[in-house]
Order: C-alpha cells, then structure tokens, then sequence
C-alpha cells in the first residue's frame, strides 16, 4: 500500500509530462520533455511565494489544506481496492467527498485573492462541479459485474476525469484566457511554492482520477493497469480532436456522464435482482 | 432595557435546562384531565423515548441562542423566544392529541407573532401572513387527521391511538395519515409546501431565525415520525415514497434556490428546505424499508434522519446567529452582492466559526453533517444492494438527488463564505467602527462549530445512543452498529492530512508573505465596484438551471436617451421561485371561491340565527 502511494507521489507530475508530450506529438510539435513537470517545481520552489492577498496567510494555509486532501484522497484508494467501493467507510462516497473537499479549498482560495478573474473562474468551477458529483459517485457505486455496466460507468468516469483534470473540451490547461479558463484562473494570484502546491494536489488528483477510470473500465476483468496506460493514450487523443467546448455546452456533456452512470448503476441493480 | 438581556437569556437558559432534564431523567406521566370529556379533552404529557432525544436538539438551540442573546439581538426579544422554547417542549412532551394540538398551536402563533416583529416593514408583514395562513392550514389538516385517530380509538391518549390504529380501516387510515402529514408537512417545509419558509424564516430577527430553522424544523420532523412510526405505524410504503419524493424534491428544490440566492438570510433559510429534504427522504427511505421488510436497513435511515436532525440544528443555529451578528455590524446589509471580506475586519473573530458551519452545511469533512450525509447516502446504497424492484429504484433515484442538492448547497455555501467572509473588505466595511472583539455572541458561535467539529470527528457515542432510540421506535430488534459503519470515526482520521498541510503552510506564509504584493486588475487598482458579485458568481449556475430558475434581467441606462453613452446603468437579475407561483395560484383561486361564498354572509341577524338553528338541527339529527 505504501508503495503505491509513494509511487504515484512521484509519478505524478510524470504523468502530466508524458499527457503533455502525447498531445504535442499528436499535433505535430515535438513537446516539452517528459520531466519539464519537475523543472516546472523545482524553478517554482527557487521563486518567492506569493498568495494572493498581501496581509494575510489564508491562501498559504489553503494551498497546504488542498495539498493533505489530495493524499488523504490517496490514501483512502488502497482501502477502497483492497475492500470494495460500497463497503464502508472507506468507500466512494468518502473519495468523492473528500474531492470536494480540496475543490472548496481551492474556491475559497480563489475568493480570498478579491480577483474577478478568478471568482469568474471560481463561478464556473461551482457550477460544474454541483453537476459533476452526481455521476462521480454514481459512476463509482455501480458494481460493474456484466461488461455493459464496466463500459457505462467507465465512460461516465472517464468525462468526470475530463472535469477533474481540466482538459478540454471543459478547460484549457494551456491558457491563461480568461474565456476559458477554469483551473488556471483560479490559482492566476499564486506563485512560487504556493503555487506549485496547487499544481501538485491538482496532478495527484489527476492521477487518482485515471487510476479509477482504468480500475472503472476493466471491470475486474481485464489488468486495470493496462486500462489505465490505455486512458492515459485517450485523453491527449481527445485534447487534440476535440474542439473547447463553448462553456454553457459543457453542462451537456455532465449530463451525458449522469445518464451513463444511472444507467450502469441501474444494470447492475437490475441484474442483482434476478 | 440592560436587565432585560440576562433575564430573557436566564429564561432561555431554564428552558434549555427543563428540556434536559426532562429528557435525561426518568418521569413519570404527567395527566391533567378534565372531567367532562375527559376521553378527549385530557392533557397527557411524558417525555417518551422519541422525543429525547429532540429535547436535546432543542437544548442545544437554545442555549446558543441564550449566549448569544447576551451581547445581540434585541433584549426584550428573547422573552419571547423563551416562550416559544417553551411550547416546542410542550409539543415534544405532549402524549394526547388535546394536549398536541393545544402545544402546536400555541408554538405556531408565537412564531407567527415572532416573524412579524418587523411589521413596520411590508415584506416582513406579508411573510408572517403567509406564515399564519399555512399554519393555520396545516392545524386544520392535523386536527382533521387527529380527529379520525381519537374518535377510533375512543381517548385522545397517544398510547392508545397507537394501540388502535391497526384496526382503523384503510380508507380511513389513509385519510388520517395524509391529513397529518399534510399538516407536519407544511410546518417542515416540505415540497410543495415550503413556499412560507423563505420567506418567514429570513423575516424574523436572526436569534428567532435561528430557532425556527435550527429547532422547529426538527419538531416538525419529529411530529412526522412520531405520526409515521408512532401513532399510525405501520404508515405502507406508499406513504414513504410520497415522502421520499417530497424529500428528494426538498434537496433539490432547496439546493438550487440557495446556490442562486443572494440574500444571506435567504440562502440559509432555502438551505434549510434541502437540509429537511435530506431528513425527509431518510424518513421516507426508513418507512418503505420498513414496510417492505428491510428491518436494518431501515434502523440505518431512521438512525441517519435523527443524526442529520441533531447536525442540522447545530449548524444552522450557528449560521443564523453569524447573519444576526452580520445584520448588526453592517447595519442590515446582508445582500451578498455589497458585503466583502468581513472575515479581515467587522466578523474577524466570528468568521473562523461561521466557517466550520459553511463547511458543515455543504457536508464536507470533518464535520458533522458530511457523516449524517455520509450514513443517509449508505441509506440509499443500501437499498440499491437490497434486491428488491422498488428499493433498488428508489436508491438510485435517492442518490441522484441527494448529490445534486448536496452538489449545489456546497455552490451556495462557498459562494457565502467566499464573497462575504474571505479577502480583503471593501471601503463599506472598512468604515464600520471597530474590529470585532470576542463576547458573548463569538463564544455562542464557538461552541456551536465546537460542537460540529466534535460530533464530525467522534460520532460513535452520539450515533450509538441515538441507535437505541431507532431500534426503539421501529421496533427492530436492538443491535449495535455494524463493524464497517462505526469505522466512520476513522474517516476523521484522513481530514487530519489537510489541517497538518494547512497549519504547515501557514506558519510558511506568515514568515514569507510580503506586505506589497497587489492583485493583478490588468494594471490599475481595482476599484471596489468592480469587485465580483454574487450575482456574477452565480451566472453560470443560472444559464445551466434556467429551466427551473427563469432568469431574468433588466438593464436600464441612465439618461436613458443617450444609451450609447450612459453616465449610469442599473442592472437587475431576478430568479423565479417555481413552487411559489404554484402557491400564488392557489391562494387566488382560494381568494374566488371565498369572493362567490360570500353571498352566505349576509350580515343580517336573522339568517345567522337560521344558519345556527340548521345546524343544532342537523347535528342532533346526525348525532342520534
């Protein structure tokens, strides 16, 4: 248990890198190298840290709070593994609600800076995520014993990942615009150490998140690690086939997860009863 | 005036503590009967094992308003909130339907009378109308549904309507349920009858607030259950599942209005309607459970409601009395759009409390409510995993709604924090006199978070008792909680990662941070009209929710001939309450029948004599 915490502690920004380069090829460009994620940190760490508002240390304490949600999110993983999804209490509905739980550290944050690009962001990030949490639990809590519910609840995830992480069609990582931004708007207020924690509670997060869509997706049968090496493939295909998606169309697109969801969850149910 | 402030607190205190010793020690059944129709008229009270454990809850609520009562709020107010008090215990110890409806009643119109204490103000007299009109309603309903009870059972003692309600027909029985829940229903705000609560809960000053939401809601609660489980148990699924839905609607309904709310008291009072859908539905979810023979799984929904019950009075207590706290210092803003960073400066000791509560009420760990929320969600796996048809949708459909409305109270509860608590104040604030000190109303706040924290991180004693009082009233046969349940306690144990991570990069950012660091506003500073408003925050939600929200917006230029070049423009955005234009029909269609009935109102003596006589003649005839 230990060790995979520890690997994804630092494999994480790897992660990030390798979806990095996948995308830039699939583009045409050479890419960054797959270790610029650490460069990334280790120039943030050498900088000044800055948060947001000058006379006060909240937006310090709530990049550390969103920093321990992430591995406490990491922790509660092996647990759910090892136990199963619907066995309490270390199950989904905890996992879920501990995302929430960083995502409030970051809005408040985001709030705390007086910004209005970031509260703009922060509005957005709100709303998307009071429609997201229905299928992130839904999805998690089907049992996924015939393949269809697998493949449902699955894809339901793998649009949750889209949201958690980021990416497009719901967020652009690679811009500071602020028509589109999400995430990076509201962290635009926080540099150096700060910010780099910010950035490595959002990339453990983003790991977490592609290993329970590659555990969602093999359904028990099927490595869960090779799922996951397939998802990883996914994502830069869909960041650069996919147009960013006008940001009131996105809502759709967490309707689609909720219906794949309900209807994985309602297979399952179905098939128990017989 | 000043001695008025200890002595309605002293009577707050007397009642919070009659209510905790009626509810620790053990009573014998108080009886005043009268002797002509004693079988009806008599007053039977005794504190039964279901209520409490909501004689604590009322405790709670109590004594934080009586603390907080020392430094704010009106002093004479608090006598009359100690009267209230007074009669929700009546309620919780009433053991006969006169004695009920005598209680109920008396609790309804001092809140009624509490609500209009503003009455100089329009909103404020039309809210407690409305209050007064559905209360009224709702006792007529109840007393029509007593009334079949009693005259079935023969007395009006709760232990034998209990006894006798197996026998009632169920036609009848239906009826009577209905009308009882209907009258609980509509004093809970329970969809489609929460159209008052909005409106009456934010109109009363904010310790009465605190109290109506914090503590009434929970004795309606109670009535429910008691009506469900108690006097006509056992209720039928279909029951469950009207109260289910009317629930799940709650938390929908209740969330959506509270994510799109700008006004402070207002966001809280809708938050309120989702907390008791939340309740709700785990009432519902407990009765189908039960009638469908799912004893332990409907132990866990009855265990979870009461939990969620306690959770709730504690945080909104605390909420409602910070939106007192918040009416005083900013001199009655409380509109989200004007008030800015009041955690740095006019609340900067209420504030770190009224997060602990914003947190609590978006159910979030470590706090209370996100173990309630936590066990009530469990409720609805536990039906999904049960293998019975109408269980397994229901589960699905309950946890679809109960993270939508979760999902959006945590939208309106940072939106709260995040605007009005956190960053820097704008000049409003900055003119209000000076920083707030720690009193009595901070340490009334501080408890209370202390409390959500408390019963967040150490559940077990709390949840272990309550589950004697729901083995109790199910009639389930007494257990413990089941190994994996009570390893909720444990899920503390990982919110401890964030407050280390957030303690360490504190004590990092008070040593690093630097006094000159300005925000980014594209170069200029920013002007405090340009700060972000609430309004703004909550657009998206508005264009997703426009089906069920119906924005509208007017923008009007000043001078309104050059709009090309206006030297003023005043935008407004206005939501529509769906369910209240629903209530707004009925009440005119109340209002027509009642216009074409007054041709019985003539106004003269004779034919009142006629219609009196005719009725003296048809009662003898139908008594006979």
């Amino acid at each position: 248990m230990a060790g995979q915490v520890l690997a994804i502690l630092v494999l994480a920004p790897l992660l990030q890198g390798v979806l990095a380069q996948l995308r830039a090829r699939l583009r045409g460009r050479p890419g960054p190298s797959l270790l610029q994620p650490y460069r990334e940190f280790s120039k943030a760490l050498r900088k000044r840290a800055r948060a947001g508002r000058s006379d006060s240390a909240v937006g310090f304490a709530a990049a550390g709070f969103a920093l321990g949600t992430s591995v406490a999110i990491l922790f509660l993983l092996p647990h759910i593994f090892n136990a199963g999804w619907r066995s309490a209490p270390f199950d989904a509905v905890a996992l879920v609600l501990f995302f929430a739980l960083g995502r409030a550290a970051t809005v408040l944050a985001a709030l705390d800076t007086g910004s209005s690009f970031s509260a703009m962001a922060v509005g957005r990030e709100i709303a998307f995520a009071a429609i997201i949490e229905a299928p992130f639990l839904l999805a998690l809590l089907a049992a996924r014993t015939v393949p269809a519910s697998a493949l449902l609840a699955g894809s339901a995830l793998f649009i949750v990942l889209l949201f958690e992480s980021a990416r497009i069609p719901v967020d652009n990582q690679e811009t500071h615009y602020e028509l589109t931004m999400i995430h990076e708007g509201m962290l635009l207020e926080y540099a150096g150490p700060v910010f780099a924690a910010w950035q490595y509670s959002a990339q453990l997060r983003q790991a977490v998140m592609v290993v329970l869509v590659g555990y969602v997706f093999s359904g028990g049968g099927i490595s869960p690690v090779l799922v996951s090496i397939l998802v990883v493939a996914a994502l830069p295909l869909v960041e650069a086939f996919q147009a960013k998606m006008r940001v009131f169309d996105v809502p759709q697109l967490a309707t689609a997860a909720t219906l794949l969801a309900v209807a994985a969850l309602g297979i399952d149910t179905l098939g128990g009863l017989r | 005036m000043h001695a008025l402030r200890p002595l309605a607190s002293l009577l707050l205190g007397a009642v919070a503590a009659t209510a905790v010793a009626l509810a620790v020690l053990p009573l014998a059944p108080f009886v005043i009967a009268s002797s002509v129709f004693a079988r009806y008229l008599s007053l039977d009270f005794v504190a039964t094992p279901l209520a409490r454990p909501f004689l604590i809850f009322l405790a709670i609520g109590v004594i934080a308003v009586a603390i907080w009562n020392l430094k704010r709020g009106r002093a004479g107010a608090g006598i009359a909130l100690a009267f209230f008090s007074a009669t929700m215990v009546g309620v919780l110890l009433a053991h006969s339907v006169f004695a009920f409806l005598l209680s109920w009643e008396s609790m309804s119109l001092i809140s009624i009378l509490i609500v209009a204490t503003d009455r100089e103000r329009k909103d404020v007299r039309r809210a407690a109308f409305a209050y007064a009109l559905i209360s009224q309603l709702g006792a007529l309903s109840t007393t029509i549904g007593f009334a079949i009870l009693a005259v079935h059972a023969g007395s009006g003692n709760f232990s034998t309507i209990a006894a006798a309600a197996a026998s009632l027909s169920p036609a009848m029985r239906a009826t009577a349920i209905v009308a009882i829940a209907i009258g609980f229903g509509s004093k809970a705000g329970l969809v489609p009858l929460q159209f008052w609560l909005p409106r009456a809960h934010p109109a009363a000053p904010a310790n009465a607030s605190a109290l109506l939401s914090g503590v009434m809601l929970e004795i309606a609660l109670y009535a429910l259950a008691l009506a469900c489980f108690v006097l006509v148990a056992p209720a039928g699924s279909l029951v469950g599942l009207v109260l289910l839905l009317s629930g799940l609607a709650g938390a929908i309904v209740g969330g959506l209005a509270a994510a799109a709310e700008s006004e402070l008291k207002r966001l809280l009072a809708y938050s309120s309607i989702e907390h008791i859908g939340v309740m709700v539905s785990a009432l519902g979810l407990a009765i189908c459970a039960s009638a469908l023979g799912f004893p332990a799984l409907a132990t866990l929904a009855f265990l979870a409601m009461l939990f969620h019950a306690l959770n709730h009075t504690a945080l909104k207590t605390l909420l409602f009395l910070a939106s007192g706290t918040v009416v005083e210092r900013m001199h009655h803003v409380t509109d989200l759009d004007r008030i800015r960073g009041l955690g740095s400066d006019a609340l900067k000791r209420s504030a770190p409390w009224v997060l602990v509560g914003c947190l609590a009420a978006a159910a979030l760990p470590p706090s209370n409510a996100f173990v309630s929320e936590w066990l009530v969600l469990h409720g609805f796996i536990g039906a999904t995993l049960s293998g019975n048809l109408e269980l397994a949708v229901i589960g699905v459909l309950g946890l679809f709604a109960l993270l939508l409305g979760g999902g959006l109270a945590a939208a309106a509860f940072l939106k709260l924090f995040g605007l009005a608590f956190a960053g820097a104040p704008s000049s409003r604030e900055r003119e209000t006199e000076s920083p707030e000190r720690f009193d009595a109303a901070v340490l009334s706040l501080a408890l209370l978070a202390a409390l959500v924290l408390a019963l967040g991180i150490f559940p077990l004693p709390i949840l272990n008792a309550l589950l004697v009082v729901a083995t109790g009233t199910l009639g389930t046969s007494p257990t413990t909680l089941p190994g994996t349940f009570t390893g909720v306690a444990h899920l503390a144990t990982f919110a401890a990662l964030p407050a280390v991570g957030a303690i360490i990069f504190w004590w990092y950012g008070v040593r690093t941070a630097k006094k000159n660091d300005a925000v980014w506003a594209c170069g200029s500073a920013p002007p405090a009209r340009s700060a972000y408003s609430a309004t703004a925050l909550t657009k998206p939600l508005r264009r997703i929710f426009a089906f069920a929200l119906f924005p509208e917006r007017q923008r009007s230029f000043f001078p309104a001939a050059t709009s090309d070049f206006p030297t003023h423009v005043r935008y407004a955005v206005s939501t529509r309450d769906v369910t209240n234009e629903a209530a707004r029909a009925i009440a005119a269609l109340a209002q027509r029948l009642a216009r074409r009935l007054r041709i019985v109102q003539s106004g003269r003596m004779r034919i009142y004599i006629a219609y009196a006589a005719a009725a003296i003649v048809l009662a003898l005839v139908l008594g006979r």
